[in-house]
């Protein structure tokens, strides 16, 4: 699954010790969400999404989706 | 913005919430108390220091109940950890358990069939946490 991590962190100019601050999650975690090595589970999509307010399916995009 | 996009094994291993890094410091304070107990019980019986008997067992008996302190305060780390903390966890923990029922099986097939004469468990023991170890080390590595 791609997503827009990084993109929506640059916009605020956030490292990722402070996104991961911000989400409750290690740095490793955002390294790995950022990176498309890890899919975050629901709940933590959700509490992203609420971030950066913005609806799931515009952060996360499927591979598959044309 | 700093581009953070490959870590180190020591900053994954350091990295964590501040819950993930306190539960962490309990878990490894029990878990020494409960191996530290356990080597001094073996090092007393093996020299004859604690004979066999009623004391050598309660003190085992006490070191066990350290182990389950320590077995409680792994349960809260992985139920409070990171989820990808939790994730890497539950996969080295998975390995080594396959290999713990798989290495015991196996032997003791071997032990029947007489290609072993005889077999310690103690050795499934040691292989099913270094397996953990290992597994722990390639998950880190893998999700950095």
């Amino acid at each position: 699954m791609k997503n827009r991590l990084k993109t929506l962190r640059a916009e605020r100019d956030w490292t990722q010790a402070r996104l991961a601050q911000e989400l409750d999650v290690s740095r490793q975690t955002v390294n790995a969400l950022e990176t498309g090595k890890y899919d975050p589970s629901l709940p933590l999509a959700f509490r992203i999404a609420r971030l950066f307010e913005r609806p799931i399916e515009e952060i996360f995009l499927e591979n598959a989706a044309p | 913005m700093t581009d953070e996009t490959r870590q180190g094994f020591w900053d994954i291993a350091c990295s964590g919430t501040a819950t993930d890094r306190r539960n962490k410091r309990r878990m490894r304070a029990w878990l020494l108390s409960w191996m530290g107990s356990w080597l001094a019980i073996i090092m007393a019986l093996r020299f004859d220091w604690l004979p066999q008997g009623l004391l050598a067992t309660t003190l085992t008996i006490l070191s066990a109940v350290l182990g389950l302190f320590a077995l409680a305060a792994y349960r809260r780390f992985l139920l409070e950890a990171d989820e990808l903390h939790r994730k890497i966890q539950l996969e080295a923990l998975a390995a080594a358990v396959g290999i713990g029922v798989l290495g015991g099986l196996t032997a003791w097939l071997l032990v029947l069939t007489g290609a072993l004469e005889s077999f310690d468990g103690l050795w499934i023991i040691v292989a099913m946490l270094f397996s953990h170890g290992i597994g722990v080390f390639i998950g880190q590595r893998r999700y950095s």
